[in-house]
């Protein structure tokens, strides 16, 4: 996922600590595999490179994924999409999708030579939630983790019995503290677009096949680490106003949106 | 032609043809596969076999439940899943087992397939001793087995290709290989209950097999062997003998092999006029500094091959001769720094970056996990025993992961013995 990955336990074995986190790093090399494309041995990449030419079957686990990511863009009218720069129209859109599954073959298929899969907007907090379910599993009830320092997932408390806190920059001014939040076992996501002058932002608006011009933040509390990625990326290409309009800064009852 | 010609012409050879063709088998029946293990290992190779549309995973094993339903789940619905392979192997009718029970447990699982009639890919390294290594060649011998050990690094694009550059001079004269396999980390997996627990004992030698001599070669059969393998196959012959050193020295937690090796193997071998001279590996595996990862540099008197799994470098040695060894056109500013990083002086350097001037790069295109099994699976339908990696192979790649080991323990080198 080509970003730093930070993990925090708390327990009283300090040797099974560690073998957890070894066993956390390994998850995260496995899904690299999965989910980078910019690793030509990866699934996705493999995907890429044959799914114009032909149906792919692919790993359960990533079918599933790519299941779950058709789900998020009709969720999102097609403001989360993991193949914004393949030229034809998102799913969610009345034209046909860029890529199909078929469930019996498990397998891919792209419409045209142009479509291309992105997991960048899902796979860190996929991650996330992934090795949340392994420290469980080893019964590790808290912990803190991020990626990259915009996706983070809480589990517990601070060793003080405080809650784990997030602070959250403004979009303009990422030295300007604006907001401390609480994670009470709950997956943060903060997604920026970048000021005109400097980078160019990595996130694009779908329906324009473009990277977002405007300067902007947006953040989301929610259960999953996963959930709180999509709704940042969505959002942030749907824009402040129609977001907040369609949306009221509740997504689903359990997840909360704010922008910086 | 001149130098320029020669070094375009053998890279042509060399970079062309040498990823593993799959020819199509669509009117072949798909291969029915069973995976016996379905530890981490096990579990990737499953989801690898997941994807081949050649194969139908038809059974998982382990008698571990955990790693069983995990195995399962990767499979899908249609493979049945097993505690115990004996059962697995009399109930189903399976053409290919694969193998990636800890190591100890290779040799009999193995045997097993064999008189059930099955043809084995078998994890790396192939036996827990030489002993039953050799057993395991006339078995394969005796029944015409399909069998492929995975020694993976045989199926990437950057390993065969690299094979090739070696092959056709590029490199020169191989004198010197230095591989390591450097991590921090404890090598533990975690045990799902605390110390206390009267079954913390028994789980903690069934998850971490591979830091218990009774079951594991420690480094030089779990990371090692990979590397000499590689090294074996360049110098196109097995070591004559090795000395080293090692020990248990950071990771003071119960466990018995070895947390660091350092080694030094020698090859015997004759140019082309027939004069012996020996080529040296140095080897160190090490998991208390992770600095330089895994990797193989093949030294040649020409040039040098950086290889990883994900990218090989070849870089040239500087010469007398200041040639655009890339080939193609360069701008100003590039053939200048070919000049300097190819220039004569920098053969005498003590710079560690002298020489790495801007490298020729080979990316690895694919997996080699998923690769070697769709190879393994093309000779299982064609019949063919000369997989990529054979018995014989493993045999050999065996004792020279071995005899580190017994260099070690027995504070004196170790010659090679099949």
């Amino acid at each position: 996922m080509g970003t730093l990955f930070q993990l925090w336990l708390r327990g009283d074995n300090k040797g099974h600590l560690q073998s957890v986190a070894f066993k956390a790093w390994e998850e995260v090399d496995r899904l690299e595999l999965l989910l980078s494309r910019y690793d030509s041995r990866a699934e996705i990449a493999r995907v890429n490179r044959e799914a114009v030419e032909r149906p792919v079957r692919i790993e359960i686990e990533l079918f599933t994924i790519l299941q779950n990511c058709q789900h998020w863009a009709h969720r999102t009218n097609g403001y989360f999409n993991i193949a914004y720069a393949s030229n034809v129209r998102p799913i969610g859109s009345e034209k046909a999708a860029p890529f199909t599954l078929n469930e019996e073959q498990r397998t891919v298929h792209f419409a045209h030579d142009t479509v291309s899969l992105d997991l960048g907007g899902y796979g860190k907090g996929y991650a996330l939630d992934r090795i949340a379910e392994l420290l469980r599993s080893f019964g590790i009830a808290s912990a803190c983790v991020h990626g990259g320092g915009s996706s983070v997932l809480a589990m517990g408390h601070q060793e003080n019995g405080d809650p784990w806190t997030v602070d959250i920059p403004h979009a303009k001014d990422p030295s300007r503290i604006i907001h401390r939040r609480s994670l009470l076992n709950q997956g943060f996501s903060y997604s920026a677009t970048m000021p005109d002058d400097e980078l160019v932002a990595d996130i694009v608006d779908p329906h324009q096949n473009q990277a977002i011009q405007k300067a902007d933040a947006c953040w989301v509390l929610s259960p999953s680490a996963l959930d709180a990625e999509v709704w940042t990326t969505a959002l942030l290409a749907m824009g402040r106003e129609q977001a907040e309009e369609a949306f009221s800064g509740v997504l689903d009852g359990a997840s909360e949106i704010g922008w910086a | 032609m001149n130098r320029r010609d020669f070094l375009g012409h053998t890279a042509a050879f060399a970079l062309t043809g040498l990823a593993l063709q799959h020819p199509s088998f669509s009117d072949d029946p798909p291969v029915k596969v069973a995976v016996v293990g379905t530890g981490g290992r096990g579990t990737d190779l499953v989801r690898k076999l997941s994807t081949i549309e050649r194969a139908n995973i038809v059974a998982v094993c382990d008698d571990y439940e955990p790693h069983l339903t995990r195995g399962g789940e990767a499979a899908g619905p249609q493979a049945r899943n097993y505690l115990h392979y004996e059962e697995m192997l009399q109930k189903e009718a399976i053409d290919a087992v694969i193998v990636a029970v800890p190591l100890y447990l290779h040799y009999a699982v193995c045997r097993d397939a064999i008189h059930a009639g099955c043809d084995v890919f078998c994890e790396k390294t192939m036996c827990y001793s030489v002993a039953e290594a050799q057993e395991l060649v006339k078995l394969v011998q005796a029944h015409n087995t399909i069998f492929q050990v995975g020694l993976q690094r045989r199926a990437s694009a950057i390993y065969r290709q690299a094979k090739a550059m070696v092959q056709t001079g590029m490199l020169g004269d191989v004198f010197s290989i230095k591989a390591q396999w450097h991590r921090n980390g404890d090598w533990r997996r975690p045990v799902p209950v605390k110390r206390d627990h009267p079954d913390w004992q028994r789980l903690e030698r069934k998850l971490n097999w591979r830091l218990y001599w009774p079951y594991s070669q420690g480094l030089m059969t779990e990371l090692g062997s990979h590397q000499i393998d590689v090294a074996n196959w360049m110098l196109g012959t097995s070591p004559a003998r090795v000395t080293a050193f090692g020990g248990t020295d950071y990771w003071k937690d119960g466990r018995e092999v070895f947390d660091n090796v350092y080694c030094i193997y020698e090859y015997d071998k004759q140019d082309k006029e027939g004069h012996s001279y020996t080529a040296r590996v140095t080897y160190s595996s090490i998991q208390s500094n992770a600095f330089e990862g895994a990797s193989e540099l093949i030294m040649g008197t020409k040039g040098t091959l950086l290889l990883t799994e994900r990218t090989g470098l070849f870089y040239k040695e500087g010469g007398e001769e200041t040639v655009d060894w890339q080939g193609g056109e360069q701008d100003e500013a590039s053939a200048a720094a070919a000049t300097i990083t190819s220039g004569k002086t920098l053969s005498l350097s003590n710079d560690p970056w002298a020489h790495r001037g801007k490298p020729f790069e080979i990316q690895a295109g694919s997996d080699s996990t998923r690769d070697q099994l769709i190879s393994f699976l093309d000779n299982v339908q064609q019949k063919d025993m000369k997989t990529i990696c054979t018995v014989e192979n493993g045999l050999i790649n065996t004792a020279s992961a071995i005899m580190a080991n017994q260099a070690i323990q027995e504070g004196r080198t170790v010659e090679f013995e099949i």
